[in-house]
């Protein structure tokens, strides 16, 4: 079985936002604490995508050929109470922390987050075989 | 009840520090062990435990035990390597008076030196690695997280928005620091800055600006830790160690704004403290590892100094500044006076306690607590420095 990290990664690769449900206590784990936990005792739940923007930093210093500033990056809390870290869509004056973000996948693969209410649908299939990657 | 010291800080010595390329960190460590010997008032030969300290962003192989062959050191009752991030140089003290208090050596050399200026990559480019943040290989580089300004500047932004703290909010902090190195003829940065100045500079990775970050610089420092028996008898006066602590939380100051959870620096300085005997409002000056003003001002509530959310207040009423209640990196931190991770604050803890001070000495000296963090915040050691022996 591959280490709760690849999992995650993995559906992520497929387009879908899941999450590690920790069957034993009962709550789902910090997902950079996942890789600690007992994999046989991991469920993997879809996330529901809706999320609170709870920080924001905007790059305005290039530190990557890959990606021209300013961007941002972003840490999400989501529904399920797990932080992670991605970026939010949108213009920088429109952003600000406390705000309702939901997950998209752009170029199928790449988790982001934009305001709610900007129109998007859900961001990945919640079909219960699509529970476990 | 008095409380004899563990240990005391018996010399110190520095290389010169500059923010340009020039010798590899052997030869400045070289030159600061030699003026701490010196400054100690003892022989190479009398020193009989070394302990280097590794920079996290230093290449293993520029400073090895091998680096005592540059020395005039005898045999060695205690040689060893030790990292800890940020906390490396008070880590290196405060296992020195671990082992001089189990009676392994009584006299032990503590280094740190770093060269993040190299003749090919400035500062910037030396600490600018991916943001270790999800635990998720390659996580980090698809959204272009990189720098320990990555987690810094996310940490920061969320402290604002939990206190509703506006866009000059850090200013009065880097302020106080400014007018700190104005005193301070060592120190890097030592032009007055307005609040104007300060939101005229760049943002890097907002929230943090330029202004808002460490002075990154090349050099080494050495402190002579020495048994109490034998403090008094070399040139120097002792500056005494009264408490120590270590702190490593389960959470980083990132994931305990957004998520909650322990950094462990409460930890840290309340274990100090408590070993000297002392609290919080004991204490004359703090010397923290302040390589964001952020990192500041949440080591101020953190350590237990400032309720939560009120250093910012706290720093802009002048507590922190040349008069205040609470004098906070005196020498100007790592902002202004130059940053050489751990070695920073402890080498200006040392003078303080001294009193030699010049300009910038604090006349209430008899208390300090010094601080070093790593990560973004989540490992923590402390230390309680004194002129006295006993409290």
């Amino acid at each position: 079985m591959a280490a709760p990290g690849e999992q995650f990664l993995e559906a992520i690769q497929q387009g879908r936002l899941m999450l590690p449900f920790d069957s034993t206590a009962g709550s789902f784990m910090a997902l950079h604490e996942m890789d600690r936990a007992d994999e046989n005792s991991i469920q993997w739940k879809a996330a529901s995508g809706q999320g609170i923007l709870v920080a924001l930093a905007i790059y305005h210093r290039r530190y990557t050929a890959e990606i021209d500033p300013p961007y941002n990056v972003a840490m999400v809390r989501l529904e399920e109470g797990p932080v992670i870290l991605s970026t939010v869509l949108g213009d920088a004056e429109c952003l600000s922390v406390g705000m309702s973000v939901t997950a998209v996948f752009q170029d199928g693969n790449r988790l982001a987050f934009e305001p709610e209410g900007d129109g998007a649908g859900p961001a990945h299939k919640t079909d219960e075989e699509d529970a476990r990657p | 009840m008095t409380r004899q010291a563990k240990s005391a800080i018996v010399g110190y010595g520095k290389s010169t520090f500059s923010r340009k390329p020039g010798p590899p960190v052997s030869d400045l460590v070289r030159t600061a062990v030699i003026n701490a010997v010196e400054d100690a008032g003892i022989e190479m030969a009398d020193v009989d435990g070394l302990i280097l300290g590794q920079s996290d962003i230093l290449e293993r192989s520029a400073l090895t035990l091998a680096f005592r062959h540059m020395l005039d050191l005898g045999t060695l009752n205690l040689l060893c390597v030790t990292e800890g991030k940020g906390t490396t140089m008070l880590q290196a003290v405060q296992h020195a008076t671990m082992a001089i208090k189990s009676g392994v050596a009584r006299k032990i050399v503590c280094v740190f030196g770093d060269t993040p200026i190299g003749a090919d990559t400035g500062a910037g480019e030396t600490f600018a690695r991916p943001s270790r943040i999800m635990n998720l290989p390659g996580w980090e580089e698809r959204y272009g997280c990189y720098g320990a300004m990555g987690a810094y500047a996310l940490a920061a932004s969320a402290y604002k928005a939990r206190y509703g703290l506006g866009d000059d909010a850090f200013a009065p902090y880097v302020m106080a620091c400014r007018n700190w190195a104005g005193l301070n003829p060592g120190a890097f940065l030592r032009k007055p800055l307005s609040l104007d100045d300060y939101l005229a500079s760049r943002f890097v990775v907002e929230p943090i600006r330029l202004f808002d970050c460490a002075y990154p610089v090349n050099g080494a420092v050495a402190f002579v830790v020495s048994d109490i028996e034998h403090a008094t008898s070399g040139l120097s006066a002792p500056v005494y160690l009264h408490g120590m602590g270590q702190g490593h939380g389960a959470r980083s100051a990132l994931y305990a704004l957004c998520d909650g959870g322990e950094t462990g620096a409460r930890a840290a300085a309340d274990r100090a403290l408590t070993m000297a005997g002392v609290s919080h409002r004991d204490i004359n000056i703090c010397q923290l590892y302040d390589a964001f003003s952020f990192s500041g001002l949440y080591g101020l509530e953190d350590f237990g100094f400032c309720p939560p959310g009120a250093a910012p207040a706290f720093v802009a009423a002048g507590e922190t500044s040349p008069g205040g209640r609470l004098p906070v990196n005196t020498g100007g931190g790592h902002l202004s006076g130059g940053y050489l991770q751990g070695a920073t604050p402890l080498l200006e803890a040392v003078v303080q306690a001294r009193g030699a001070g010049g300009e910038r000495q604090v006349d209430r000296h008899d208390l300090l607590f010094v601080s070093n963090s790593g990560g973004c915040l989540e490992y923590h050691a402390t230390l309680i420095v004194s002129p006295h022996e006993v409290l």
